[in-house]
């Protein structure tokens, strides 16, 4: 007997899609996200029936996926970092705070995410994260910080 | 903007961001999305290049590709400059061109060796309940009546079909009218002793959860059941200590039978063997009447009953019952779930239940039934341990 009742196939339908948009999220690319997700599925598989949390396993994943690309990426991000065009922060849509929020260092996006996004209470996002809820709390606070200081007056 | 303002387009944002995510899973590729996870090693499938499941990422293509470019480069300079220093001249441009293997007239795809998947494990069937532990409407009856010297009376006789009385759901009734009964227990060995009739709720008895080979026998397989009553001539006082001990803090459980059902005498040896009618199963069914008067019903099969048992039965982890002085001689070397009929002489009755995943994490675990007097003799119980790993020996 697994310790789950649900297959990893079904588990992978259930789930890929979230997956992908959390990636998305923490990588503001979506051509990179599908890419990220399937790699946390085939990381996860291998011991998908001896995981206690499949779920908190692949969110792990995804953000340490996520991660990874940062790194990789961050020369072409410092290329495109000032891009954004500078509104006033009443007329500011959707996508120009995404913008901004995909500046900031990665673990403050990554609070942010999912803080925000997911919902996951501080002792999640510290397990997520890899960190003491403490460092979480900073990290909230200073990304808040960072993005009302990037944001137009 | 307040922190209250920005936390509330962040959650906007991200919606949004969410909304736009476009992946392209469908119905019919999430199977081989999710293979492409999976080892990629399933049975000969050819799954295209272009499939995300199977494909590199880009970034990866992309490090392989400056990779190979940066070497190729180094090789043609160094073997250029060689080339032109012993020659004066560099031909590497009368080298024929390069074919491309993708060229539009070649299948882009490639063939993957895969494993055969596993079994795929059954699906709870909502419409099929589990077999309960209790409860009023379970339509079964446990034989009672004699045994012989061994503790087992085998009788045999072709099953009715008929509608439980209780629930008005179609069951087998099991009449046994054959005896070998013999030995210490006189007072129940007579061959014209009448026996209970056992009612089998047919829905419930053949779904197991976890085990498709049973699910997937029919109820007609019961029409030559074999009905045997088992029961073991233990020590009543040493089976309550243990039993006490191992259900410390629920309600005093008593045995009043337990039954083994079976199509054939020679048991299935392999899940193979129980898919065929011939060779049958088998099967306890063991019911309990608690002290409040509540009864449970345990259903304990060859293969896939502890998953049963442990989600009916109150049980203590550690309640070292093989250990004691009773308890058989039990040794394995095979982690899995192991269930033991207890017998304190020395004709111990061992049976392997199962060798599937374990279900705890606990090196042991116990299950203890307390005996009690069933027409006129002492029974014993039905022990289950689980063990994750390493082996144990008393």
């Amino acid at each position: 007997m697994t310790l789950h009742s649900v297959s990893f196939e079904s588990f992978y339908a259930a789930n890929f899609a979230r997956t992908a948009q959390l990636a998305h999220q923490l990588t503001g690319s979506a051509t990179n996200s599908e890419d990220i997700a399937q790699e946390a599925f085939a990381r996860i598989r291998s011991h998908y029936e001896r995981v206690d949390n499949p779920t908190a396993y692949l969110r792990t994943a995804v953000v340490n996926g996520c991660r990874n690309w940062h790194r990789s990426s961050s020369r072409e991000q410092l290329r495109i970092e000032h891009l954004a065009v500078r509104r006033s922060s009443d007329d500011l849509g959707a996508q120009e705070l995404l913008d901004i929020v995909d500046r900031l260092p990665y673990r403050q996006k990554a609070v942010l995410v999912l803080r925000y996004w997911l919902d996951l209470s501080e002792a999640d996002i510290a397990a997520t994260l890899g960190c003491r809820r403490g460092t979480v709390k900073s990290l909230a606070a200073r990304a808040l910080a960072d993005l009302r200081k990037e944001l137009p007056k | 903007m307040t922190v209250e303002d920005l936390e509330t387009r962040l959650r906007q944002a991200f919606a949004v961001r969410a909304e736009t995510t476009t992946t392209t899973t469908t119905a019919t590729d999430t199977d081989d999305r999710a293979a492409g996870a999976e080892d990629r090693n399933i049975a000969h499938r050819t799954i295209p290049m272009a499939s995300v499941a199977d494909r590199p990422s880009r970034r990866t293509l992309a490090s392989a590709a400056i990779t190979v470019a940066a070497v190729l480069v180094a090789g043609i300079l160094i073997i250029g400059s060689r080339h032109a220093t012993h020659q004066g001249v560099l031909s590497s441009a009368s080298n024929p061109p390069c074919t491309s293997p993708t060229s539009p007239d070649t299948p882009n795809s490639v063939t993957i060796t895969h494993p055969a998947p596993a079994p795929e494990a059954p699906v709870a069937d909502p419409q099929r309940p589990l077999l309960l532990p209790s409860l009023p409407g379970t339509c079964v009856s446990l034989v009672t009546g004699p045994r012989d010297e061994q503790g087992f009376v085998i009788a045999a006789t072709p099953a009715v079909w008929t509608d439980c009385s209780s629930c008005a759901q179609p069951s087998k009734a099991v009449r046994v009218d054959t005896v070998a009964a013999s030995g210490a227990d006189s007072q129940q060995t007579t061959p014209d002793t009448p026996y209970e009739t056992v009612i089998i709720d047919a829905r419930r008895f053949f779904y197991i959860p976890n085990a498709p080979f049973w699910s997937e026998l029919q109820p007609a397989d019961l029409t030559t059941a074999t009905v045997e009553l088992v029961g073991w001539g233990a020590s009543k006082d040493d089976f309550i200590a243990l039993a006490t001990a191992a259900l410390a803090g629920s309600d005093t459980a008593s045995i009043a039978g337990m039954t083994r059902v079976q199509n054939r005498t020679d048991a299935p040896t392999s899940p193979a063997d129980a898919t065929s009618p011939a060779k049958g199963l088998v099967s306890v069914i063991v019911k309990y009447r608690k002290a409040d008067g509540a009864e449970i019903i345990f259903y304990y099969d060859h293969y896939a009953a502890v998953p049963t048992l442990l989600s009916t039965l109150p049980y203590s982890r550690n309640a070292q019952f093989i250990t004691t002085p009773i308890g058989p001689a039990f040794t394995s070397d095979a982690p899995g779930l192991h269930s033991i009929a207890i017998q304190p002489d020395s004709s111990t009755l061992i049976r392997l239940a199962s060798t599937s995943d374990s279900v705890t994490s606990s090196d042991l675990l116990a299950i203890p039934l307390q005996p009690t007097t069933v027409g006129g003799k002492t029974w014993a119980g039905l022990v289950t341990v689980a063990r994750a790993s390493g082996s144990y020996s008393n």
